[in-house]
């Protein structure tokens, strides 16, 4: 998170439990659901955030009411300056990367020298 | 069991380890080396903390509460919209868990100001870390060093 700006880096690592569903660059969460009738583990883990399309990621960010609602979630209040740290972040690590933040979805991943995980073939 | 608060009027007693002594006694052959200690519940969510502060903070995991000593007989209920917000077209009510298990417990901490007093688990050697069960919001009664009768 170093080369992250000052901003961002307080607000996640100040709050750990804000990395608690899910990864960046291979360090968070990866968080899933119980369902009550039968308490399995749910399929449909937490992706890491530079996964998802920028598209997506925008209307999270800035849409967060709406998208709360339609899926049944509290809605995350982000201050102004920190939703748009959000929003570079994943555009950012995305171009870092070598991927278009707007493909969608994401199923192309180009390696990182020195990230762990990361291949061609990561679906 | 319920845990909203309404259902808990009074926490008598509860069995707790002490984290630090316990980190200790297990070495570095058993949960590794470091300044941090890394932890995941059993819903897989994570955190992260200093183990400098919570040496100041001395730490306590519950694992016995009020004679009951299997606490993922605890469970919260939540519900969602969605299972999959990517398949499911039509909104329905999609009924989740979150079982308790044992957790973390700041005897010397205001525990509403200790997001980690909202963590609860149980430990996992074989994957040398804790193995955390998740998060819920403990009734202000359990926390409370009067009503309980401590470790």
């Amino acid at each position: 998170m170093r080369d992250r700006p000052e901003l961002l880096r307080r607000t996640l690592i100040a709050n750990p439990d804000r990395m608690g569903c899910h990864q960046f660059r291979d360090t968070g969460g990866q968080a899933f659901h119980i369902p009550a009738d039968d308490g399995s583990e749910t399929a449909g883990y937490a992706l890491a955030v530079e996964r998802y399309p920028a598209i997506v990621w925008k209307r999270f960010i800035y849409d967060q009411a709406a998208v709360a609602k339609e899926v049944g979630a509290s809605a995350i209040a982000f201050e102004p300056g920190v939703a748009r740290s959000f929003y570079d972040l994943l555009v950012t690590e995305k171009r870092r990367r070598a991927i278009d933040p707007w493909i969608y979805p994401d199923r192309e991943r180009v390696p990182v020298p020195g990230m762990q995980g990361e291949s061609a073939s990561d679906p | 069991m319920c845990l909203a608060k309404s259902c808990i009027p009074s926490v008598g007693d509860y069995q707790s380890i002490d984290l630090i002594r316990l980190l200790d006694a297990l070495g570095p052959a058993e949960i590794g080396e470091g300044n941090w200690l890394e932890i995941r519940n059993a819903r897989n969510e994570w955190t992260v903390f200093s183990l400098d502060r919570l040496r100041e903070l001395s730490p306590r995991i519950v694992v016995g509460l009020d004679g009951e000593s299997n606490l993922f007989r605890a469970t919260d209920l939540y519900h969602t919209r969605r299972r999959y917000s990517w398949v499911d077209v039509e909104a329905k009510r999609i009924d989740m868990a979150r079982p308790l298990g044992a957790f973390l417990y700041f005897p010397d901490e205001d525990p509403a100001r200790t997001k980690a007093a909202e963590l609860s688990g149980v430990m996992d050697w074989r994957r040398g870390r804790f193995d955390f069960a998740p998060r819920i919001r403990w009734p202000s009664c359990a926390i409370d060093r009067s009503c309980c009768g401590g470790p």
